[in-house]
């Protein structure tokens, strides 16, 4: 339980306590937020998938697996982007700062997942709008927590400039992965989404490809 | 008398190309076949789309031989459609004589039928009858429903952005035949640009069903094993960090205990 309130006041952009504030448990605490993470994206896909037995089953495995792998293709270009940024902030808040957005963003849909799974249930068109409705804002509580416990995090003297520019590629790559893993992992709802046909879907338009 | 022999000659050898001109004169400007999914395979919907000189001499009454590229396979056959007579070669339709009734402007409209098993991953001779010629032609493989007939690049095709064409196709030429086609250029990858002579070069074009359950199969089991790869080493990281962990904030501890008890002593 502790572990848990630690990871949401790191979510939450609060100051690390002292006794947590060692390499290894550092390094522990954006392990058990990855994880934590899975589980809350697995409560909100089986919430997703309720209508049907199977997708349900199914999102289990397909919405964590987004999650994670979004992740873990984003992180290099992060960690890539901070290093070449050349700012003061040490690799490990950047890396807290990601997993503490990816854990509040997971969170909102834990708890959003009775919601989604009540209305898909007693409703044609809310069920759907809730559930796309609820990876948007995920989504967007994830962005600003993770922008926030960055900026929070920086030593004193630190330009927020600097930052920005791992941030930004960091929450780029993890966006343009989860388009495609979305893609890839669809049907994730019952109904077919903009986001089943990834890319070549959204950027569908006369001139798009000349 | 010299002279005069040299005048002949002359005159001989500036009529020998428009004399050859006026029985190779192109027919078609262009022409698009549009495929889509029935119960015995697949159906080809053709609009070839004719040079303003042929659409005249056709309005004229004069009927023309429009060829294919290829004779069709034993496999295609053409509805019958009002102006359009087959011209069958060895048993095989070869190319439509085009009456004047077939004519709409300048579109020339008919529809073939493909018999095929349309599995995920066969490959597929396309039935899409192709006219003979340096014409640029569009194949339009989407299927809809994120289903399409991905051309197999190599015999002269390559694969480009959004699209197939052979190497010395340039951007102007397959907006010129957009345009006189009337098609929506789309980001799918399975419109085919193609000439009568590519595809007599390459004796046929082939493609492959692509279906988006057979797409996303490719991909999803390397992901999986990405996956579980990744959780395993989540939780084999924890193992390892548990101990170091727990060392570390008992010496955070202590040390803020000591720092208490030297602030009371103070």
């Amino acid at each position: 339980m502790g572990t848990l309130v630690t990871l949401i006041d790191i979510a939450c952009g609060r100051p690390i306590p002292a006794e947590d504030s060692g390499p290894s448990r550092r390094l522990q605490l954006v392990v058990f937020a990855l994880l934590a993470s899975l589980v809350f994206a697995g409560a909100w896909g089986l919430a997703a998938g309720s209508r049907s037995a199977g997708l349900a089953v199914a999102n289990l495995y397909k919405v964590p697996m987004v999650v994670l792998m979004s992740c873990a293709f984003a992180a290099p270009a992060g960690l890539l982007a901070w290093r070449l940024s050349g700012t003061r902030m040490r690799g490990s808040d950047l890396a807290l700062g990601f997993v503490g957005g990816v854990f509040g963003g997971t969170l909102v849909l834990a708890v959003l997942a009775p919601l989604v799974a009540l209305y898909y249930h007693s409703s044609a068109w809310a069920g759907p709008v809730l559930g796309i409705g609820s990876a948007g804002l995920a989504l967007l509580t994830g962005t600003i927590m993770f922008v926030r416990g960055v900026v929070r995090r920086l030593e004193p003297g630190t330009r927020k400039r600097t930052v920005m520019l791992p941030v930004a590629v960091t929450l780029a790559m993890q966006l343009l992965t989860l388009l495609q893993l979305a893609s890839l992992a669809s049907p994730i709802f019952p109904e077919r989404t903009a986001f089943s046909g990834g890319i070549d879907h959204i950027a569908q338009s006369p001139a798009a490809s000349e | 008398m010299l002279r005069t022999f040299f005048v002949v000659l002359l005159t001989l050898f500036a009529l020998a190309p428009a004399a050859h001109a006026e029985t190779t004169a192109p027919l078609v400007a262009s022409a698009i076949f549009s495929s889509t999914r029935s119960a015995q395979g697949l159906t080809w919907r053709a609009s070839w789309v004719l040079t303003p000189e042929a659409a005249a001499e056709l309005d004229d009454g004069s009927p023309r031989t429009l060829r294919f590229a290829l004779p069709l396979a034993d496999d295609v056959t053409m509805e019958p459609t009002t102006g359009l007579q087959p011209v069958l070669e060895d048993g095989h339709v070869a190319g439509v004589l085009v009456g004047r009734t077939a004519l709409d402007a300048r579109t020339v409209r008919a529809v073939f039928h493909q018999r095929t098993a349309l599995d995920s991953d066969t490959h597929v001779r396309l039935g899409a009858p192709v006219a003979a010629g340096i014409a640029l032609q569009i194949i339009d493989g989407d299927l809809g429903s994120d289903t399409r007939l991905e051309i197999d690049t190599g015999h002269g095709l390559e694969r480009r952005v959004g699209h197939v064409a052979p190497p010395n196709v340039g951007h102007a030429a397959r907006a010129e035949a957009r345009r006189l086609t009337g098609y929506t250029s789309r980001v799918t990858g399975a419109a085919l640009y193609v000439r009568g002579d590519d595809v007599k070069a390459s004796k046929g074009v082939t493609a492959t069903l692509v279906t988006p359950h057979g797409r996303a199969r490719h991909g999803a089991l390397a992901i999986a094993v990405a996956f579980v790869a990744i959780v395993g080493a989540l939780f084999v990281a924890i193992r390892k960090l548990r101990d170091a962990a727990s060392v570390e904030r008992a010496d955070a501890l202590l040390a803020a205990e000591v720092d208490a008890l030297g602030g009371k002593a103070r």
